[in-house]
């Protein structure tokens, strides 16, 4: 079926048996993307752009690493210990397009 | 043309209220309508997604607001897009080969309808060659998923429609009947995640990614027994027998989307068609306060743009500006995010607004 749903646990055989089908496939995937640490949680909106670049960048670095071109993306859960120096993950749900 | 800054000059803004997390506001059947028209008031210009403006048979239709699916929205956040406004499109029709006879007819009977009453330009109409097999899922996190079984069959009748001469392209693909009925149950009840639209949005993303055209989905589905206690924010899906009316209105008046990046020859010029709308204008993001980690919501927050967070538009989800490290203006309500907007407008810190406000003096100090 060209139309495959996978997580992160899913195994080599299964990613090989996802390729092997050809045609533009569609493969869903979660991710844990590592986030860096927040200096002090903002508490109102500036002009300036606010610790979310890194957040972008971490979370399109991530999708790179994927086969595929993300067709959706969202995190839909942060992680980790809050505040200065706190190791924070996102969970990222994606839906990848993978054409042959 | 730039416009001269003034206060009466609009202020574009984009709304964004994600499909399939069961926002308690726009979560359910075109229910996030009348925010919308409000923050279209309040800014004088309104880009949103399909989500927010589709009722089934119950539409909207405001020149301030601008009617962009959600692939081309994020590449309009990303600053990929510009949007240009058209008088009117020629939206053409694509219809899933697994759709029963009868509901096939009542969808072409809709299109018609569009026609023969609102004025619109359908056609041409054109059915894929083998149903696209739409498959449900649901993820860790609560949302709505899923996807095409034969993604490919959907591409080439997007491309052959197009061809054909369709500038936009209403998308119905038959869903499973066999959905979850407890969730469906909640869902009705006002207390549930749309089951389908995370499949809807896989749809139109892939083919409006594909064509470069606007592109909107309706799921056809067989019609549901009579539910008494119905939410009202899902009563517009039961009006008809289709879903089809909202989405040709929407795309019958959908911006052009205008790439700027090369190899487009707008990426290198300031010259843009009449009206349109270049993502550099953008003044602030409005999304649900837990719902902020999406593309749009982050790729206008980098740019420094002012990030709405509505508390009082609860989700499945608890992605805040806190958890990800991003300043927001906290709103509680669609109406309070308004006044924010009109402020902005105005040139009116938003800060001034509200009590304690903070001396300069410490913070000289800082810098």
């Amino acid at each position: 079926m060209p139309f495959i749903w996978l997580s992160s646990a899913s195994t080599k055989s299964e990613l090989l048996a996802a390729e092997a089908v050809g045609a533009v496939r569609l493969i869903a995937r979660e991710l844990w993307v590592p986030l860096p640490a927040v200096a002090s949680p903002p508490a109102a909106a500036s002009r300036a752009p606010s610790s979310s670049t890194s957040v972008l960048t971490a979370v399109l670095a991530a999708l790179d690493r994927e086969e595929g071109v993300p067709l959706r993306w969202a995190i839909t859960a942060v992680d980790g210990a809050e505040g200065e120096g706190g190791v924070r993950r996102a969970r990222l749900e994606v839906v990848l397009l993978v054409e042959p | 043309m730039t416009p001269a800054i003034g206060t009466t000059t609009p202020l574009p803004i984009l709304l964004v209220i994600p499909t399939g997390i069961g926002c308690h506001i726009g979560g359910y059947a075109g229910d996030g309508l009348p925010a919308a028209r409000l923050l279209a008031a309040a800014s004088g210009c309104l880009i949103t997604h399909p989500n927010v403006m589709n009722g089934a048979a119950l539409y909207w239709s405001d020149p301030r607001i601008h009617y962009v699916e959600g692939w081309a929205l994020n590449r309009f956040a990303a600053g990929d897009l510009a949007l240009a406004p058209v008088r009117q499109r020629q939206v053409g029709l694509l219809l899933d080969a697994g759709i029963e006879p009868e509901l096939r007819q009542r969808h072409l009977q809709v299109a018609d309808a569009c026609r023969a009453t609102l004025g619109l330009a359908v056609g041409p109409v054109l059915t894929t060659e083998r149903p696209l097999g739409v498959a449900l899922s649901r993820s860790s996190s609560g949302a709505s998923g899923g996807g095409l079984l034969h993604p490919d069959e959907l591409l080439r009748a997007g491309e052959r429609l197009r061809e054909a001469g369709a500038t936009a392209i209403a998308v119905v693909t038959s869903f499973p009947d066999d959905n979850d009925q407890q969730e469906l149950a909640a869902y009705r009840g006002g207390n549930g995640v749309d089951g389908l639209a995370g499949a809807e949005a896989v749809i139109s993303h892939l083919l409006g990614r594909h064509l470069g055209i606007p592109c909107a989905h309706a799921p056809a589905l067989a019609p549901l027994p009579l539910e008494i206690g119905l939410d009202p924010r899902a009563a517009a899906e039961e009006l008809g027998h289709t879903f089809l009316p909202c989405v040709l209105v929407g795309l019958s008046r959908a911006p052009d989307l205008v790439p700027l990046l090369p190899p487009s020859p707008l990426a290198a010029s300031a010259v843009l068609p009449a009206g349109a709308i270049h993502p550099g204008g953008i003044g602030a993001v409005v999304a649900p306060a837990g719902a902020l980690g999406g593309e749009a919501v982050l790729r206008c927050a980098e740019r420094g743009l002012p990030v709405i967070a509505v508390q009082g538009n609860a989700c499945v989800l608890e992605v805040t500006g806190a958890a990800l490290g991003i300043a927001v203006l906290p709103a509680a309500s669609y109406a309070e995010a308004a006044g924010l907007v009109l402020a902005l407008r105005e040139g009116i810190a938003p800060q001034a607004l509200v009590r304690p406000l903070a001396s300069l003096g410490g913070a000289a100090e800082l810098l």
